[in-house]
């Protein structure tokens, strides 16, 4: 099932997320200390340890009900928090442990009575927005004496139209077991209730305004009012929590029916298991509410060693006495040898979901040019390959090289010398990593093609969803449809794919929306895409991808390359196997496709690209910054920070600055969103290359637009570079 | 039916249709939200969504075991995982010195080496290595002593962690058993390990001749103990 979705902004704007397949991520190998969570019960909270909190506020931020707490989620931790309450208020959240102090939220929220309706003069009607907040956990309990509580600072909304528009300092302590206490200072609208002083001023809201802009000037200013809170862990399921608001309500009382009768709230959390919570609240004296919440933890997947097959076991050489002939190398001399051996290698890869593209075999070294199909580990796949070389080679020969391949271009090279590998069989993971020789790819001339890999063509027929989120009159539009797809290849590096796809069921073609944008509709004309659903071609192409030299990859893409743009893409990367450091070039010249996406053209052609740097910063962080030109002949820079898992779980935050100005980008003044990519074999336990990638914009506007071709090299390549070889590096025996 | 209910039960058909094709990537997808839904489905607190019904009967070991010696030539082990209930039978594909690989007909696989538990794959929760050399040499010596032991396991990222523990073995008593048409004869070995809060106890029957006859091992805190007999060795 392809997957794909699609968010409509207020303004009528949509962006389609595309999921591709993507591979691994890089850091350290493990650490020999490692600490066995589930045998050890409970380490005693160290001073090091952030203070983390057992349930969520209605922000799904850590807190109490309304309010924030000092404490911070598990790290690395992915949350979705759906809170509704009475009265048609939704919040809905989603959060991640940036790092193990750093807590952030991307949210869509309904409140009612914020927005001046059109149709009734004088008359509010609900306002749906989006909203970003930070929290970050300064203080450990505990840190310089013992009775000092954990601290935070935080700042809610501080990216959009500033509706929960808020900052706090916060305390929490453990008073008594399962006791905790909270008190906190708020500003904005946690200043707006039992206000005990102020700093300068703030510009209150303007929700007809662009929003998405940094809110700076209103951080930390205006009333100030404290808060107070407490929450009791009956159980290791059960809390109850109290508090005492400092939110006002101001803007709903005023403009709506919404009533806060009090400034007690109270609340009680249950927590189902690791994975599902749900919470009931009561509110400002006469709301009742709930939240569900997925807490989801990207270190804990359900079979953390997979549940694919075994390997085959590695076969140790007779001793030389026993097979003289093997062990003198004269069996290379038989010309009908290195066939046979090829032809057996390859079936037993193909057995594991792997293809011998080519091998060339000597007397004393085999080089093995392997095109990994199955696991996200690379390791894993090259541990597999020179075990079964074990099985299939003659004794004499000592050198196995094993070369990654992916669309027909050799990645690297390990070198291994056979003696280790029985040596080492099912040892430390590490002790065959201090011993192989990974090196850019080598210029082996005597390779000889396994034949019957190319041509190769592959087709499959899937269903497919395609869904919108945040338009405001439907704030979920969904179609189901099929797909067909293929794929040939002609020769290596040279690939035709294409896909088909018709609508079955759906109203993604209800939606009346028309996009607003002054500058050209590059992107914002989504929902006209989106309401043709009879026989559409997302995509028809072809793809030539090469190594001109050493460290620099190629690629060539012409054809439908998106939903939105046809034309020629084109790619060049330099990336040395071992470099932390990559550089990228790109240049495009692209033509809008029309709206039925079939083979037709509207009339805007542009020519956009960039520069790209990537760096991996080490710890599990990755950066790329691009300049250079849009689709809408904007010139900027994207900026895109990403905290990558080992096993290939990947969240991050993207914005892109460009010349356009905030009035002409329209609502939202800049383009900027998050992306999660989570392996499908983390969710199954089978090994399997394939990854959910979702982007989600809170708006999709036509600045700081980029061409969404398929198959860019970086990521195309790095699954067999060091970073990655290294991070997978524990399942090399597996 | 209406042209509405007609489109919508097309729909359905269209996603109950598991998806074909040569191109498994294209397929994943599907499998995914399939599993996913499976997935939450278990983990909904709802009773009566949960698999239940009686256990399965246990069983009979000893004609497993038989059964398995008409039909295979090699070295066969017969393994009994405690926790999950399940015994299977064993065949022997790989050896390396000391270290052997036996496999289930499902594919999974078990390594001893010298008759140590060092490795599982495929189980999900496997162990990935262990070092077990020092106190391999004092149980199948049946000799009391205290050594250093190694189990390393997969982490969540994928992460080989180690399990570093101190065994203290021990010797009991010669007992004689039959098991699958033979008489086994052997001295009965302790090892007690501890180690990073886990305290685990493995116990042996060893022969004379230094070999494990049969041994209740400790494989990971998911799979806990496997009791494992030797049918052929």
């Amino acid at each position: 099932m392809t997957r794909s979705i699609t968010h409509a902004g207020r303004g009528a704007n949509g962006q389609s997320l595309k999921r591709r397949r993507r591979k691994g991520r890089k850091a350290g190998m493990a650490g020999a200390l490692g600490v066995f969570s589930v045998v050890i019960a409970a380490v005693p909270a160290g001073h090091a340890e952030p203070l983390t909190g057992g349930s969520r506020n209605t922000f799904g931020m850590p807190g109490l009900i309304d309010m924030p707490s000092a404490e911070v989620r598990p790290d690395g931790e992915l949350g979705l928090a759906l809170s509704w309450y009475q009265g048609g208020t939704q919040r809905n959240n989603i959060t991640f442990q940036i790092a193990p102090r750093v807590t952030g939220a991307f949210r869509y929220s309904r409140v009612p009575g914020l927005k001046p309706d059109p149709d009734e003069p004088g008359g509010y009607g609900s306002l749906y927005d989006r909203s970003f907040d930070l929290h970050f956990q300064f203080l450990d309990q505990g840190q310089w004496a013992p009775w000092m509580p954990a601290m935070a600072i935080g700042a809610r909304d501080f990216i959009g139209t500033g509706t929960y528009s808020s900052e706090y300092v916060v305390a929490t302590k453990d008073i008594l077991p399962g006791l905790r206490a909270t008190a906190g200072l708020g500003w904005g609208r946690l200043g707006s209730s039992g206000s005990i002083g102020n700093i300068g001023h703030r510009r209150p809201s303007d929700f007809t305004d662009t929003g998405g802009k940094f809110n700076g000037r209103n951080l930390f200013r205006g009333d100030i009012a404290p808060f107070f809170g407490l929450s009791y862990a009956l159980n290791e399921d059960w809390t109850l929590k109290a508090e005492y608001s400092s939110d006002s309500y101001a803007q709903e009382e005023e403009r709506s029916d919404f009533s806060r009768r009090s400034r007690v709230n109270v609340a009680a959390a249950y927590r189902f298991n690791d994975l599902v919570s749900a919470q009931v609240y009561y509110l400002h004296g006469d709301k009742v509410g709930l939240q569900f919440a997925l807490s989801i933890d990207p270190k804990d997947p359900p079979f953390p060693s997979g549940i694919e097959k075994m390997p085959l076991p590695v076969r140790p050489r007779p001793a030389p006495s026993a097979d003289p002939e093997g062990w003198s190398g004269a069996w290379a001399d038989d010309p009908t040898a290195r066939p046979a051996i090829q032809d057996a290698l390859a079936q037993s890869l193909k057995k594991d979901g792997q293809i011998l593209e080519s091998m060339s075999l000597t007397a004393t070294r085999a080089e093995l040019r392997v095109r990994n199909e199955t696991y996200g580990s690379e390791a894993q796949a090259v541990g597999h390959v020179v075990r079964m070389a074990t099985r299939a080679l003659p004794p004499s020969v000592e050198t196995i090289v094993v070369t990654p391949m992916k669309n027909g271009v050799p990645l690297s090279s390990l070198t291994f010398r056979r003696t280790d590998i029985e040596r080492l069989e099912n040892t430390n993971s590490a002790e065959i990593a201090q011993r192989v020789a990974i090196t850019g790819a080598t210029d082996d001339r005597g390779q000889v093609r396994t034949p019957e890999v190319y041509p190769r063509f592959q087709w499959a027929l899937t269903p497919y969803v395609d869904a919108t989120f945040f338009d405001a009159d439907e704030p979920f539009r969904i179609d189901l449809g099929a797909e067909l797809s293929g794929r040939y290849e002609v020769l290596p590096g040279l690939i035709f794919s294409g896909a088909l796809r018709q609508k079955i069921v759906g109203n993604r073609d209800k939606s009346d929306r028309v996009s607003d944008s002054v500058v050209a509709h590059v992107r914002s004309d989504q929902v006209e895409y989106d309401k043709h659903g009879d026989l559409t071609i997302p995509h028809l192409q072809a793809a030539f991808y090469s190594q001109p030299v050493d460290d620099i990859y190629a690629r060539v893409t012409v054809g439908l390359l998106e939903q939105m743009y046809g034309g020629v893409s084109s790619e060049l990367l330099w990336k040395p196997v071992d470099s932390r450091f990559a550089l990228g070039i790109e240049a495009n010249w692209v033509q809008q496709r029309a709206y039925d996406q079939r083979f037709s053209f509207r009339d805007y052609t542009t020519v956009t690209g960039h520069v790209s740097a990537y760096y991996d910063i080490g710890k599990g962080y990755t950066a790329q910054i691009d300049y250079g030109r849009y689709l809408a002949r904007d010139w900027g820079t994207t900026i895109t920070l990403d905290r990558e898992f080992e096993n290939g779980w990947k969240v991050g935050a993207f914005a892109s600055f460009t010349d356009m100005s905030s009035d002409d980008f329209g609502e939202g003044s800049f383009d900027k969103g998050i992306q999660i990519t989570i392996p499908i074999a983390w969710a199954t336990g089978r090994p399997t290359l394939g990854k959910i990638d979702s982007v989600i914009r809170p708006l999709t506007r036509d600045g700081g637009a980029k061409l969404d071709v398929d198959g860019r090299l970086y990521e195309t390549i790095r699954n067999a570079h060091t970073g990655d070889l290294y991070d997978g590096w524990g399942r090399f025996w597996r | 039916m209406t042209p509405v209910l007609r489109r919508a039960v097309a729909g359905l058909l269209v996603a109950a249709l598991a998806a074909c094709g040569s191109d498994q990537s294209e397929k994943e997808g599907t499998e995914l939200a399939a599993e996913t839904a499976k997935g939450i489905v278990g983990l909904l607190p709802i009773p009566f969504l949960k698999k239940g019904g009686a256990p399965a009967a246990a069983p009979n070991a000893e004609a497993m075991a038989l059964s398995a010696m008409e039909t295979n030539r090699g070295p066969l082990i017969l393994a009994s995982f405690e926790a999950q209930g399940i015994t299977t039978v064993l065949g022997m594909i790989g050896e390396n010195g000391a270290m052997r690989t036996y496999a289930t007909p499902s594919s999974q696989a078990m390594i001893l080496r010298g008759g140590i538990l060092a490795g599982t794959r495929g189980f999900g929760h496997d162990m990935i290595s262990a070092d077990v050399a020092a106190v391999g040499a004092l149980i199948r010596g049946r000799t009391t002593g205290g050594a250093a032991k190694v189990l390393r396991f997969l982490d969540g990222l994928g992460l080989e962690r180690p399990l570093p523990l101190t065994c203290a073995v021990r010797t009991g008593v010669e007992s004689t058993y039959p098991f699958a048409g033979q008489s086994w004869t052997g001295t009965q070995v302790i090892e007690h390990c501890e180690g990073s809060g886990a305290v685990i106890d493995n116990s042996y029957i060893v022969g004379a001749d230094g070999a494990i006859i049969a041994s209740r091992q400790w494989i990971s805190p998911q799979l806990g103990y496997v009791t494992i007999q030797t049918i052929r060795g």
